[in-house]
């Protein structure tokens, strides 16, 4: 089965199991490392480098829980006069425009942000802009490479639910929605933050 | 210095629990060799070519006694006795087990030390001019406002995983001690008319691959709206920034492919829906940093120690290393000493425990009990009062540290290169050792000169911004070395220009000295080596380099590429 995470604005988190194969799969097992060969380094790993990144194509999922996802074109090229009713989604990729949106809202319920690669960090900025400056209020869903090291930061750019990929444990993700009891910056969730704090807090000598 | 309060001591106590978490998971196989890695990274840890190494941030170089001291004990229980300070004023241990580095961030949390970001596609440790605050040529302190920078990059949750790793450099002085215009983001710091602080912001510097000087793209920034535009400039990077080619994913390639004019007016259309925004400072916070940089209690002792000119008249080392390695002082009677770690046999930035710890007490008792590492890979006592310069000589002396040869020839930069660094295409140690054996009898005479080595074409050892530039490549498997000359870093900003063909191992000392012999031969009076080349031309270097016998020749690319 596929677990959605979902983080309500009262701090509390649901969960919703959905068939197996909704979000992205497990990867194949990882073999345990060998610290011994670890700790003895990795020689020289010039030829092992691909300066090439192979960039995403399509999303990670189809379809949500009331459908399919909408693709950006698709919706913008929409025929305003055709008032479909029922909830809708949108899945954006990692290359698409988030303020294309601006105008065109009304009617979603849900953006998919897609994580092609849990090393792809555009999704940060793309959650961010929908929440902060396009103002989206409905429910923001991190997709793709869904992993639990992750989702603090993600919670922090205004996303709000998470497709997990197949090998995240419900109970690691719960727990690293907790990882910092504090944070240094604003970020879209507007959580309270410390560059912003009024009070003197306490200090020991360094 | 900047202490910690609770909310600190909480985010970096946390983000050791993390690591650890993250690292138990992947010792028992629950989170894949490629997904460990960047969190790793993320937190200091590679893996070398004979060890993982663990690199420690220090922020803007600044560093207690007590932290000092910690840096020692962590390099006699987990390391071999010794730690290498970096050119981005860090350290790294470079023999670390990697199960213990969940310990060792445990004891450097106990003393406000982490090692967030020093690595990573992420906002790297920021850096300044080692001679902050005490500088005499200085217009504002950068420290204040690099400690807001810090703070704001820490665990920043939009730009954690940006195209590539991303280097922020403060400058406040007219000199730039920092090489700030070879970073991804430069602020020059200022005061305008009515004394409000403010900033002119350069963007898409750095050495490497494609070297670049940062073109400005804002000027006249009020230091409370800097997070607010840095924040533009990271988001417009970590939008557009290209990821297909890890060669092409700095900033600067960004920059060069829109224009600096463009560019800027990309950042600034984000600006605008920022600014005045929730990223905007507090009116009292920079006077609330800057009070944790606060001058120390100086004393009021003569400017002119009737002692230091009697021995200095006596010793003519003691005479050389004031000369050398005692900057001027915003105060007449201080001096910010700089102890060179480029002492012969000594790779280049190692510090071995014990030193460390007899450098912690000297700056106890001579320095206000603070440290400073500077770029240039020395340790820098920054308030001295000359009255305890001829002490605080002899008890350097007494640990062979006391090399009196700050920017001089012998105060060369080096990475750890192929010794080390599982990227390296050549070892760059004992190149620097031949290059300083070669030079120091003739050190003193020829004066200011910055040679700078790279292993490869990293740049981790600033080979662009050398006077003389020495760079490690590899051709059909062998170590070759190109020569550089005429890269600077200092009033301004200059990279240097290849000379000749690349040349062996052997052949390196030899040509950088018959280059220096030129310049005794051509110089004028009061001109350094890089004036020399700037006057000179870079054809009459070229020619003195590579005299009648020409050095053999490395292989021909092309016929390699026939083969």
């Amino acid at each position: 089965m596929s677990i959605l995470l979902k983080l309500h604005d009262t701090g509390a988190v649901g969960v919703v199991t959905l068939p197996e194969g909704t979000f992205r799969p497990a990867p194949p097992a990882n073999p345990i490392p060998d610290m011994a060969i670890v700790n003895a380094g990795q020689g020289d790993v010039r030829s092992l480098i691909r300066p090439n990144v192979k960039q995403p194509e399509s999303p990670s999922v189809t379809a949500w829980e009331a459908g399919s996802f909408v693709r950006l074109d698709d919706w913008l090229a929409r025929d305003v006069a055709d008032v479909e009713t029922g909830p809708r989604a949108l899945v954006l990729m990692p290359t698409e425009d988030p303020l294309s949106l601006a105008g065109h809202l009304d009617g979603l319920d849900l953006i998919a942000v897609e994580f092609a690669k849990f090393n792809d960090g555009r999704g940060y900025s793309i959650a961010t802009l929908l929440r902060s400056r396009l103002g989206f209020k409905g429910e923001i869903r991190a997709v793709g490479d869904v992993l639990v090291d992750q989702l603090f930061a993600m919670v922090r750019c205004g996303i709000n639910s998470f497709a997990l990929r197949g090998d995240q444990r419900e109970e690691d993700a719960r727990r690293a929605l907790a990882t910092f009891p504090a944070v240094y910056q604003w970020g879209a969730d507007n959580r309270d933050f410390a560059l912003a704090a009024k009070r003197q807090p306490d200090r020991a000598a360094a | 210095m900047y202490i910690y309060n609770d909310i600190d001591q909480s985010i970096v106590d946390a983000r050791v629990r993390q690591f650890a978490d993250q690292t138990d998971r992947y010792l028992s196989g629950r989170l894949s060799e490629d997904e460990y890695k960047p969190l790793r990274l993320q937190n200091g840890v590679y893996v070398e070519r004979h060890s993982p190494l663990l690199r420690i941030a220090i922020p803007y170089g600044l560093l207690s006694s007590r932290q000092l001291r910690m840096l020692a004990q962590i390099g006699r229980v987990y390391d071999r006795n010794f730690g290498h300070f970096t050119t981005r004023q860090n350290i790294q241990f470079n023999w670390v087990r990697l199960e213990d580095v969940p310990n060792i961030l445990g004891d450097l949390a106990t003393v406000q030390m982490h090692a967030i970001q020093t690595s990573g596609s992420c906002i790297r440790n920021v850096t300044t001019d080692h001679l902050a605050g005490v500088a005499h040529d200085e217009r504002v302190d950068p420290r204040p406002l690099a400690e807001l920078m810090r703070q704001w990059s820490t665990l920043n949750p939009e730009f954690a995983f940006l195209p590539r790793k991303f280097k922020v450099a403060f400058n406040g002085a007219v000199e730039d001690r920092a090489a700030s215009e070879v970073h991804d983001l430069a602020f020059e710091v200022y005061c305008d008319e009515a004394g409000e602080v403010r900033l002119i912001v350069k963007v898409g510097g750095g050495q490497g691959r494609t070297p670049r000087v940062a073109p400005v793209i804002k000027t006249g920034l009020h230091w409370r709206d800097m997070l607010s535009y840095t924040e533009a400039v990271l988001r417009t990077y970590n939008r557009w920034g290209r990821r297909d080619n890890i060669y092409k994913s700095r900033i600067k390639i960004l920059v060069d492919a829109l224009g600096a004019e463009r560019f800027s007016a990309e950042v600034e259309q984000e600006f605008t829906h920022l600014v005045g925004g929730p990223a905007t400072l507090p009116a009292g916070e920079l006077d609330r940093m800057t009070a944790f940089f606060a001058p120390p209690a100086y004393v009021t002792t003569p400017s002119w120690d009737q002692e230091e000119a009697r021995h200095r008249l006596a010793d003519p080392r003691f005479n050389a290393w004031v000369k050398r390695n005692v900057a001027r002082h915003k105060r007449d009677n201080y001096g910010a000493v700089t102890i060179s770690l480029k002492s012969p046999g000594i790779a280049p930035g190692d510090a071995t425990s014990d030193q460390m710890d007899a450098i912690a007490d000297l700056a106890d008792r001579y320095s206000f009990g603070q440290i400073r590492v500077s770029h240039h890979q020395n340790l820098v006592l920054a308030d001295v009062a000359r009255s305890d310069l001829w002490a605080l000589y002899q008890a350097l002396e007494a640990l062979k540290l006391g090399e009196p040869n700050v920017g001089l020839a012998t105060d060369v930069i080096c990475c750890p290169g192929g010794d080390y660094c599982a990227l390296a295409n050549a070892k760059s140690i004992p190149v620097a050792a031949a290059v300083q054996d070669a030079l120091a009898p003739k050190a003193q005479d020829i004066g200011t000169l910055a040679i700078k080595m790279s292993g490869c074409i990293n740049a981790c050892g600033h080979h662009h911004v050398g006077h003389i530039g020495i760079l490690g490549v590899d051709k059909k498997d062998e170590e070759w070395y190109q020569i550089l000359i005429g890269g600077r870093t200092d009033t301004r900003t200059a990279l240097g220009q290849i000379i000749g063909k690349a040349i062996p191992r052997d052949e390196v000392a030899p040509t950088v000295s018959r280059l220096t012999d030129f310049y005794l031969n051509q110089r004028q009076p009061g001109e350094i080596f890089v004036d020399a080349v700037e006057r000179l031309g870079k054809a009459a270097f070229l020619a003195a380099a590579f005299p009648s016998e020409p050095a053999p020749a490395s292989p021909d690319l092309k016929l390699k590429e026939n083969v």
